[in-house]
């Protein structure tokens, strides 16, 4: 760490913490800050420049600009694209079922999963549909009585719901640590009409998952 | 290490090096520009700004690139970035003095809001925060030690926390920043998680208080 001058120094973060505690104050270096938004300082490195700038309002503004000036690239990234893609591939679920050649649903389908999995790797690593429990198949459901319910996928996760009309736009959605949504009558303004949803779990590790689409119906 | 770097740095001959540092600037341009109009909004100071971030990188044989420590701690647009950003405000104090937003200046209205909402968010019962501001009204004798003896229960609570919920409390109450951009410079996931640990440090600060005799934000 040094006086914020762009020159690199040459002690670690812990002996440079040291230094602040007898001598004078001194600051985070340009290789640990960077390496911090970065996420790839070490687990000891990382917690020396947590208790540095945690004290230090110099090195946390530093700190809190430069994240904003670097493209964000990490796992909060990597989780929001996740998030991102189920939803837009939801989207395109609704769009594939409402068209009426199986051709051209295969083809739209594979072609986004294509995209998906050139954008953000392969789909193993994108998401992993995890099954719900109901409304499933086609069921068709009084207005007043839908309830969403899915399975459980760990401990604390969080999960929010979405449901999507026939032209993909939504009706209901809602946050929830619970793994049941009661969506109220009033969502559905519109009767004999089918409806797609879908649940997007977040772990408390920062994956992400997402649920299968299905399909129900309102009377 | 970034391969315009190796390359200058590895150039030995005068041609070979002009070339390489264009090469360089070329590549990283984008990034430098970004940098110095975050600092500067006005085309042309921007523009000087980024001239002066050139002249020093080449200064003294590319001293400061040499610098950078291929050592897996950092990328080197991250660290470039932050070398930048540091040079940038160099370049603003020689030009304006101060830099804005520059954390030594004084604070302490909005520091001390803060801190009074951070007070008010651990009492054990909300509803009594109200009192606070009737005691700021209404001078009684004892107020300004019963204040004191608040602020200091809070002050000792704080530093008994670990260093990452420290952070977290200063991004959110002495910074101001929202969930989403705590939760880029910390790396979490999602809002979500950000508020999520929140919580958790407040019922932490709140058990801490009562250990000391807090019960409520009411001095």
């Amino acid at each position: 760490m040094t006086q914020h001058d762009s020159e690199s120094p040459r002690e670690s973060p812990r002996e440079s913490l040291a230094k602040s505690d007898f001598l004078e104050m001194t600051h985070v270096d340009a290789h640990d800050l960077a390496g911090y938004v970065d996420n790839t300082l070490s687990a000891a490195a990382r917690a020396a420049v947590t208790a540095h700038v945690a004290e230090c309002d110099r090195c946390r503004h530093e700190l809190t600009a430069i994240r904003r000036l670097v493209p964000t690239g990490g796992a909060a990234q990597r989780h929001a694209t996740v998030i991102f893609g189920a939803a837009l591939a939801a989207a395109v679920v609704v769009m594939v079922f409402a068209l009426p050649n199986g051709t051209i649903r295969q083809s739209v389908s594979a072609s986004a999963e294509s995209t998906r999995a050139a954008e953000y790797g392969t789909l193993s690593e994108v998401a992993v549909p995890f099954p719900v429990v109901s409304p499933v198949a086609d069921t068709a459901i009084p207005a007043e009585q839908v309830v969403l319910m899915w399975h459980a996928v760990g401990a604390d996760a969080a999960y929010r719901v979405v449901v999507q009309d026939e032209t993909g736009g939504i009706v209901f959605t809602q946050a929830t640590a619970d793994t049941i949504a009661p969506v109220p009558a009033s969502a559905f303004t519109t009767r004999a009409q089918r409806f797609f949803w879908s649940v997007e779990a977040r772990l408390t590790d920062g994956r992400a998952m997402s649920s299968s689409v299905q399909r129900f119906r309102v009377r | 290490m970034s391969s315009t770097l190796e390359s200058l740095l590895a150039a030995t001959e005068y041609p070979t090096r002009e070339a390489a540092w264009a090469e360089l600037v070329a590549v990283h341009s984008r990034l430098l520009l970004h940098v110095a109009r975050d600092l500067f909004r006005e085309h042309d100071g921007a523009m000087d700004a980024y001239a002066f971030v050139l002249e020093r990188l080449q200064e003294d044989d590319y001293r400061r690139l040499r610098g950078f420590k291929n050592d897996g701690r950092s990328r080197f647009t991250t660290w470039l970035t932050v070398v930048a950003r540091r040079l940038c405000l160099d370049y603003y104090r020689q030009r304006y003095g101060r830099p804005r937003g520059d954390p030594t200046t004084n604070g302490s209205a909005e520091r001390s809001a803060a801190r009074r909402r951070l007070m008010d968010l651990t009492a054990v019962d909300p509803e009594l925060a109200a009192h606070l501001a009737i005691a700021d009204r209404t001078h009684e004798p004892d107020a300004d030690v019963r204040h004191q003896q608040l602020r200091d229960a809070v002050s000792a609570a704080l530093s008994e926390l670990p260093a990452d919920d420290r952070l977290l409390l200063k991004l959110r109450f002495d910074d101001g920043l929202s969930g989403l951009e705590i939760s880029r410079v910390l790396g979490l996931a999602t809002p979500f998680h950000v508020f999520r640990r929140l919580n958790a440090t407040f019922n932490r600060l709140r058990g801490s208080l009562r250990a000391r005799g807090v019960e409520s934000s009411a001095p």
